[in-house]
């Protein structure tokens, strides 16, 4: 009886991983915020205090 | 029979941001993605995935996290820049172009963090308005899929008394990958609420029969009407939604008699 070996599985490449950021800018000016406005509970105080 | 005429609109949305994508109406299919015998047949998906509009990011954008700082870009930027606040692209000078002029300057920002790691608020692009009485509710697509690299919250609004920004809260789960929000794919679900619907008295007020025994004949005769005989006596399938259809085509919900 011929001993077929049984073929493995493919080998995978790990995927491909994706890469950070490449090009980071501290500051985009299409879209600074002058900080003047803000709503929502982002804009509640943090301390529980009243 | 109505007694009340029901508001029309029972909420405006206002657009902000010139060109961005119009809220439409919530999807029956949730744009296709719903079994197809659940979209046939249930009623209670299609009703609860079709109950309100959709809201759409007002731009492409992805977002990325480290546990710590979010960096985030979008569709047109060259570069990735940190996130603390940030305004819609150009369109703080377009704001103080459109605005009266007493309200240069305060543009309401697009992406904005919050003090709680990776929490973002972000602005779909519109105002929004309800009529006297009614409250939004702002909440995930309704049995659309989810992202696995982000929650978001979800909020109650009585926008007939406060008119302001539409916007959402999302918690960013994921780290270091960038996760990507697309104008083709619906960021929140805004449902229109009576505040009867959602007061403290009803919330309060339930009540539980904690043991079959104690069951009235009269909820074994509704078991028996609804569950039972359908299945000894098989009806055409789709009776229950059929039923429901007839009856919403009746009048309205809320004022009805």
């Amino acid at each position: 009886m011929s001993s077929k070996k049984q073929s493995q599985p493919a080998v995978r490449k790990p995927a491909k991983k994706i890469s950070a950021p490449r090009v980071v800018r501290s500051q985009d000016p299409a879209t600074r915020d002058p900080g003047t406005i803000r709503f929502g509970f982002g804009s509640a105080p943090a301390s529980l205090r009243k | 029979m109505n007694q009340t005429p029901q508001p029309v609109p029972a909420v405006t949305f206002y657009g902000a941001i010139p060109g961005c994508r119009a809220p439409i109406r919530a999807d029956p299919s949730v744009m296709g993605t719903l079994p197809a015998r659940g979209f046939q047949y249930c009623e209670a998906l299609r009703a609860a995935s079709s109950f309100g509009w959709y809201v759409f990011p007002p731009i492409d954008f992805t977002l990325q996290w480290d546990g710590s700082q979010i960096l985030w870009t979008y569709s047109g930027a060259r570069a990735w820049t940190p996130l603390t606040s940030a305004q819609f692209p150009n369109y703080q000078a377009a704001f103080d172009r459109i605005a009266p002029a007493r309200l240069r300057g305060c543009a309401p920002p697009f992406l904005t963090t919050a003090r709680e790691p990776g929490v973002v608020q972000v602005w779909t692009g519109f105002f929004i308005e309800s009529a006297e009485s009614w409250s939004v509710l702002v909440r995930p697509p309704a049995n659309l899929p989810r992202s696995l690299a982000f929650d978001l919250y979800e909020g109650i609004v009585e926008t007939d008394r406060w008119f302001g920004p539409l916007f959402t809260n999302l918690r960013l789960v994921k780290t270091d990958v960038p996760i990507h929000f697309s104008t083709e794919t619906p960021l929140v679900q805004v449902q229109p609420l009576h505040r009867s619907a959602y007061a403290d008295e009803v919330s309060n007020a339930f009540a539980v029969v904690g043991d079959p025994h104690a069951f009235p004949a009269e909820a074994w005769e509704r078991y028996e009407e609804t569950i039972v005989k359908p299945n000894l006596e098989p009806r055409p399938a789709g009776a229950y939604a059929a039923s429901a259809r007839r009856r919403r085509r009746g009048g309205c919900p809320v004022h009805a008699e």
